[in-house]
């Protein structure tokens, strides 16, 4: 079985229509995905592809005030978590709380990641961890 | 005020430090402004280090005063 291996950043912007500009400029990314809206997630995000070796970068914007992301956002928002790929997502959080990690929100299907299923943790470095499940046919 | 209830306390007050003492025990999302999903997730996971217990985040769904957060530890200790 293959180690977590990161897959993105995930940084808060109130608005990534108003930024992405910036961001480009600021990262020069390869690609930029289309834009998401999922409303399990309440967030709208979209990812910039970095030159490799880098990850991903996801933009989030928060959907409304009930969003999970709205506080965060109502602080000046910013770097916000990583997000790991993992093989087996119900097995990481079990060995993440054998660690004494704070699973916040259970597994649920993401349409940023074509209905892969995604858990959002909370380590007790107080690092917000989003573990993303491989997809069963990827290498 | 039980020990469970003593140690909820002092599990708010490292959370909520500018809140008086004597106002935790009635303390609510609804009357902090700053109780808001990052201080819920600060708080239960303060709570989950003080009683040693492993905290489901959406188990505690809803528990957003001192008082429910009280009860849900009540019944997590009434079961252990």
């Amino acid at each position: 079985m293959a180690e977590p291996a990161l897959h993105h950043v995930g940084y808060v912007v109130s608005s990534i229509a108003l930024s992405i500009d910036g961001w480009r400029s600021a990262v020069s990314p390869v690609s930029v995905s289309p834009a998401f809206e999922d409303i399990i997630q309440g967030a709208r995000v979209i990812f910039l592809d970095l030159p490799a070796p880098a990850v991903k970068l996801e933009l989030i914007e928060p959907l409304g005030p009930q969003s999970p992301v709205a506080a965060f956002e109502r602080k000046g928002g910013g770097l916000h978590h990583l997000c790991f790929e993992v093989d087996d997502l119900d097995q990481q959080i079990s060995k993440m709380k054998a660690f004494k990690a704070m699973l916040i929100r259970h597994p649920q299907p993401a349409i940023a990641f074509g209905g892969r299923r995604i858990a959002w943790m909370r380590t007790r470095e107080k690092l917000l961890v989003e573990y993303l499940e491989r997809a069963r046919n990827q290498v | 005020m039980d020990n469970l209830s003593d140690r909820l306390v002092t599990c708010f007050g490292l959370v909520f430090p500018n809140l008086p003492l004597d106002e935790i025990p009635s303390a609510a999302a609804g009357n902090i402004s700053d109780w808001d999903s990052i201080a819920q997730i600060n708080l239960l996971s303060v709570i989950g280090e003080e009683f040693g217990i492993g905290i489901d985040f959406e188990q505690f769904e809803g528990a957003t005063s001192f008082p429910a957060l009280l009860d849900r530890l009540r019944e997590i200790n009434g079961r252990g």
